[in-house]
């Protein structure tokens, strides 16, 4: 008998050995080798067509189920997740309002050196609307050696300062400040570069009238409004510029005085010691 | 017929793959009717023993494919099961529901036999005595398809 006969005659025990040998092959590679990892990927790919829209279909239901119940769990993950992006966020600004001290602290001692003055950084924290133009809250970082009618100026980078009020009251470490725009500030001012001085009086607006001026006063519309130096506020602080001449009732030259900065955005503000 | 025969056993396997996903989302592995060894007791009863190892071949390899178990040890179990159940065709009434059942539950047997003899020559796959809640879910599920299968193929007049 040959081994085809013997094939012909016994063909399921042969089929048999020939797939056991197969599986045997498999069973052994799939611990030695890789190989047999593509051959697995290949039948995959093959039965994927079958496979996986009847997974899919299968599995819909049943994740959306698994959904459902997961609601209650992502409910209370929500709120916890809320609560924990709240404190973040709280603490994210302050953070930022802290790196925004830092920095205005580290500006002002800069500037303090620059100019030879004692300064005190503080924050605008009320105003009032109805005193919207006469008065603002501040609060001092530095309050101990605060006192009455120190001057309170706003700061532009690089180098421009601009006079804002003086000191009102003082409690604690809040101060009132009597903004120059008040129509009881009156302060001495003088025409810059110009031996010209007069009051700068406030009219509750941006524009403040700058009084007493001799009629043979050289003021021009242009002219830079600064602090005179008289009292304890340190002279030629910027105010505003002159946009107006007239002659006043009482016989007196009278300029209106235009700020020259945003007296509505004021923020961050610096007293300075004189 | 060949052809015939050939397209409506593509249908069955497909509908098995079908049915296999759908038990493997609804139980777990240790309830899951194993219609694989099914179909191979009814190609090994109905159809002949040449086509028993072919089908548990082909079976045990979409089996292994599917199923993340060790590549080939359901290759062989299933030719393994295929060839022996295959020695009972022409040999019994396998129109009696009584040797329908116990042919399932003979298959069942040797399959997990012959499972726990691999796992114990290959430390990679461990038996999970569980399993054998299984056969209990295979009985009465494979009884049921076993009759379905029968239909199908008396239908067609491929039995």
């Amino acid at each position: 008998m040959t081994i085809r006969d013997f094939l012909r005659k016994n063909k399921p025990t042969s089929l048999f050995i020939f797939f056991t040998l197969l599986s045997i092959i498999f069973l052994s590679t799939e611990t030695i080798t890789k190989q047999v990892h593509s051959i697995r990927v290949f039948l995959i790919y093959f039965f994927s067509a079958s496979y996986l829209p009847v997974y899919k279909i299968v599995s819909y239901p049943f994740d959306t189920f698994d959904k459902f119940v997961q609601l209650s769990y992502l409910y209370e993950e929500n709120l916890k997740l809320k609560q924990l992006v709240k404190k973040l966020y709280v603490d994210k600004l302050y953070y930022d309002a802290l790196i925004e001290e830092k920095n205005i602290l580290q500006t002002v001692n800069k500037l303090s050196k620059k100019t030879g003055y004692k300064l005190c950084p503080a924050k605008v924290i009320s105003r009032d609307y109805k005193s919207w133009y006469d008065e603002c809250v501040i609060l001092i970082e530095n309050f101990s050696s605060v006192t009455k009618d120190l001057p309170v100026v706003v700061y532009f980078p690089p180098d421009k300062f601009y006079f804002v009020g003086r000191i009102w009251d003082v409690e604690k470490n809040v101060a009132k400040v009597l903004l120059v725009s008040n129509p009881l500030s009156m302060l001495p001012v003088k025409i810059k570069n110009k031996p010209v001085y007069g009051v700068l009086i406030g009219e509750s607006s941006v524009k403040l009238s700058m009084d007493y001026l001799l009629l043979e006063d050289d003021v021009k519309i242009g002219d830079i409004v600064v602090t005179s130096g008289i009292s304890n506020i340190p002279e030629g602080i910027e105010i505003g510029k002159v946009i107006d001449i007239d002659i006043s009732s009482t016989g007196f030259k009278k300029a209106v005085v235009k700020l020259s900065y945003n007296i509505n955005a004021l923020k961050n503000l610096i007293i300075i010691f004189p | 017929m060949k052809i015939k025969k050939f397209f409506v056993t593509l249908v069955v396997l497909f509908f098995i793959i079908i049915f296999d996903v759908l038990f493997s989302k609804l139980c777990p592995f240790y309830l899951r009717p194993n219609l694989w060894l099914v179909y191979i007791t009814f190609v090994a009863l109905f159809l002949n023993h040449t086509e028993a190892v072919i089908v548990g071949f082909v079976s045990g390899l979409i089996y292994d494919v599917l199923h993340l178990t060790l590549f080939g040890i359901n290759t062989f179990l299933l030719t393994t099961t295929g060839y022996l159940l295959g020695w009972l065709n022409k040999h019994v009434n396998e129109s009696l529901y009584k040797v329908q059942m116990l042919s399932i539950l003979l298959s069942c047997i040797v399959y997990n036999t012959l499972y726990f003899l691999i796992s114990q020559l290959f430390n990679t796959t461990k038996y999970n005595f569980l399993i054998l809640l299984s056969v209990f879910s295979t009985f009465i599920v494979g009884f049921l398809a076993l009759q379905i299968l029968v239909m199908l193929y008396k239908k067609h007049n491929l039995i």
